[in-house]
């Protein structure tokens, strides 16, 4: 595969593993942090399903999901759940941001439209954690 | 005025960095880059300092990213309460300036004063960053689709940067 079409297989590992932690992450939440929780999802899936045709478009094949994902860490209370939320966003930026610099035209559109997603979600999920500041200069950027 | 540690005093620009900086702005509105770089050639810009830097078609993004950072320390300065809000957002500016100039292997300029007042409102100060932080999203968009692949990471990261701002502002 070319170099963009590994990166934007790096980002759909990257969604496929949001998809499924926000399952652990709405579990824990209120009626309205499972409200966010969903549309997060959403807004991955939607992405997820991008990718697949892209990929599959440059006559790649799209890395399919695994069955299931080895959370980084326990999901056991609200604390947590919103912790692994802004992980999963944090992961996702820092799959989309590496696809920039590889990729053109709309390909490179679709990953500064998922970056600053990304970015705008964990911000609003630090918030809800309580996390100062909630904003990061450089999202995306490795930790 | 809150100065976190991690942010480093701007460097001073030279008054042809300075002069540089203001065609860059104008170029990009109605000289057109033909005369702007016409002019950079001038004596009027001899500061008696060899400056080597090539004008980069990001001159004028980098100048309007220390601009913003400008006005969010002038609202700062006029609503200091509003420092827990205002404070990551400035420093983010700051840093996205440096790392920018950085890349482009240039000093971080100078930004001529802006136009007008601050608002004394909190309500519309919020509201007058938020338009900037808006508009400037979107230059950072536009400037990551056209710009070099070295420069698309670091781009990108200030459009997102922009866009998570318009969250807090709110």
């Amino acid at each position: 595969m070319s170099a963009s079409t590994d990166a934007l297989a790096e980002a759909l590992a990257a969604e496929h593993a949001a998809i499924f932690g926000y399952g652990a992450v709405g579990a824990r939440l209120d009626k309205a942090g499972q409200e966010a929780a969903r549309q997060a999802e959403t807004a991955h899936r939607n992405r997820r399903d991008a990718l697949v045709v892209r990929i599959a478009a440059a006559s790649a094949t799209p890395p399919p999901a695994a069955p299931a994902y080895q959370l980084p860490f326990p999901v056991t209370n609200r604390a947590s759940a919103l912790r692994l939320a802004i992980a999963l966003e944090e992961g996702a930026a820092q799959a989309w941001r590496r696809a920039l610099p590889v990729t053109s035209g709309d390909d490179r559109r679709l990953g500064i439209e998922a970056l600053m997603d990304c970015a705008v979600r964990a911000t609003r999920w630090r918030r809800a954690a309580g996390v100062l500041p909630a904003t990061v200069p450089f999202p995306g950027a490795p930790s | 005025m809150h100065n976190p540690a991690q942010v480093s005093p701007r460097p001073t620009a030279s008054r042809r960095g300075f002069l540089r900086g203001l065609l860059a702005v104008a170029g990009a509105t109605t000289m057109g880059a033909g005369s702007a770089a016409a002019l950079a050639g001038c004596d009027v810009l001899t500061g008696g300092e060899n400056d080597e830097v090539e004008p980069h078609e990001l001159d004028a993004f980098l100048l309007s990213t220390v601009a913003l950072g400008d006005r969010y320390d002038a609202t700062l300065a006029a609503q200091p309460a509003m420092a827990s809000t205002l404070t990551a957002p400035r420093d983010a500016h700051r840093a996205h300036a440096q790392a920018l100039a950085d890349a482009l292997g240039r000093p971080v300029p100078t930004a001529p004063a802006s136009a007008g007042p601050v608002p004394t409102d909190r309500a519309l100060a919020l509201a007058d960053l938020a338009g900037a932080e808006k508009a400037g999203r979107d230059a950072a968009v536009t400037a990551c689709m056209a710009g070099a692949p070295r420069l698309a990471a670091l781009l990108g990261s200030i459009a997102a940067a922009r866009a998570s701002h318009l969250e807090v502002l709110k």
